[in-house]
């Protein structure tokens, strides 16, 4: 899709977090979306900022990270495509809870997250499946962290 | 005592248990090493993808290890060095012996999986007993269909293989997606649990079979994440460990419920043990 004209409309209606919205809310969507390329190495947002864009992952592979004092950045997730970045440019006080940089090429749909929380004040029902769609995204990083913590790949006899 | 004179002596000795030495040992990361084999004279049986060989160091004792390849005779275990027996193999140098008894238990069901697609998932050092079932679909592709192969991995530096991978990472006809718990600097591959992979496969799970082999935990959370996609139980095979010691069966050792992993395992259809799979003192 690299270099292409990008159609905005079937993009968002494709893409899985928007699945099952109806046409009128996508082509409201488009309205307030962008195009983006980010390239191999590209900050997309920093830690502690106030950022209020919400991304749509098309393709590429993005990674989370904290900046440890003295260790350096510590990269803790990666999202990809089909996947939400970005999801607390849509919490108070929309300050981004980590860093995210491109670690490929990466195509993303932007958001403008007020304009899009302007929407869900109009429109609760949209609201409400928007955030219901956030949490399963949030739940399941949550799952992830959670098994992660076990140390999944250690254990087993020490003969 | 040379090592010529410590196999007279052994050869001698009248124990069961076949003589092989080390031909090369690669280093895999700090503390696994893969060790080629050869026997000394008459090698044991032809082993099937899946099953184990007990491994003994002489004057240490013996521990289970899953067959990671071989071909001809000779065979390939790779190792980490957790304890004492371990520790001891994998600090034997090239020219070493190292006692073989097996290949014990069963192995992946690769003749029923013929024409379907195949899903792999393996963490840690699961992927050891995974690679010549891996190897055995590459060199028989036009009898499956898709084939997914996914890698999960404390850090870039525990990764198995790293050269196979490489290579796999590269062929058209197999998905190979990896990911570590930790990235560091130079990594651009996936951060997250093997089971976040699951997001970046398209899976038909009437017509796929997944292998499964890491720590249990691991397993359990990957049956979890299987079934939310649709698998039966049936299509679903795991790798199981245990503590084996006889590996036939007889002393119990590595009882599961109503199983001995040694024989009946180590790979079971996971509708045959999902009764004890998972379950406190089983």
């Amino acid at each position: 899709m690299s270099g292409q004209q990008i159609d905005l409309l079937t993009v968002l209606k494709d893409h899985p977090f928007l699945k099952g919205l109806d046409d009128d809310t996508i082509r409201e969507m488009a309205k307030i979306s962008t195009v983006m390329r980010f390239a191999e190495g590209e900050r997309i947002f920093d830690e502690g900022e106030v950022h209020r864009k919400l991304y749509l992952i098309i393709y590429g592979h993005v990674a989370l990270y904290f900046h440890i004092p003295a260790r350096g950045e510590f990269r803790f997730e990666t999202i990809g495509s089909g996947e939400l970045l970005g999801w607390s440019s849509l919490l108070e006080p929309f300050r981004k809870t980590s860093g995210a940089v491109a670690v490929k090429d990466t195509l993303a749909i932007a958001l403008d997250s007020e304009k899009l929380q302007r929407m869900m004040d109009r429109d609760p029902q949209l609201g409400y499946t928007l955030y219901r769609k956030i949490v399963m995204v949030v739940a399941e990083r949550l799952r992830a962290t959670r098994i992660r913590l076990i140390d999944i790949y250690g254990g087993g006899e020490k003969l | 005592m040379t090592t010529e004179q410590l196999l007279d002596e052994l050869m001698a000795s009248g124990l069961n248990i076949t003589w092989y030495k080390i031909l090369r040992k690669t280093r895999e990361t700090p503390d696994t090493y893969t060790l080629l084999l050869k026997p000394v004279g008459e090698a044991l049986s032809e082993y099937v993808p899946g099953q184990f060989n007990m491994l003994y160091s002489f004057g240490v004792g013996e521990a289970p290890i899953s067959i990671s390849g071989g071909l001809q005779g000779r065979i390939e275990h790779t190792i980490r060095g957790v304890g004492p027996v371990t520790r001891s193999l994998i600090e034997k140098s090239v020219g070493g012996l190292v006692g073989v008894r097996g290949p014990f238990g069963n192995g992946w069901p690769l003749e029923e999986t013929k024409g379907c697609d195949v899903l792999i998932v393996a963490g840690g050092m699961g992927l050891a007993p995974l690679l010549p079932a891996i190897q055995y679909v590459q060199k028989n592709r036009r009898h499956y269909g898709e084939f997914h192969v996914l890698y999960g991995a404390r850090t870039p530096a525990d990764l198995l293989y790293k050269r196979q991978l490489e290579s796999w990472s590269g062929k058209p006809d197999t998905q190979l997606l990896i990911t570590v718990d930790k990235g560091e600097a130079g990594w651009n591959g996936y951060i997250g649990v093997v089971t976040t992979l699951f997001r970046y496969v398209k899976l038909n799970p009437d017509n796929t079979y997944a292998f499964v082999c890491g720590p249990e935990i691991m397993m359990k959370f990957t049956v979890s994440e299987l079934k939310n996609r649709g698998f039966v139980d049936d299509r679903i095979f795991l790798s199981m460990e245990r503590n084996m010691k006889c590996g036939v069966g007889i002393c119990g050792h590595c009882q599961f419920g109503p199983f001995f992993i040694c024989r009946d395992g180590p790979v079971m259809r996971y509708s045959s043990v999902k009764f004890f799979f998972g379950k406190k003192e089983v």
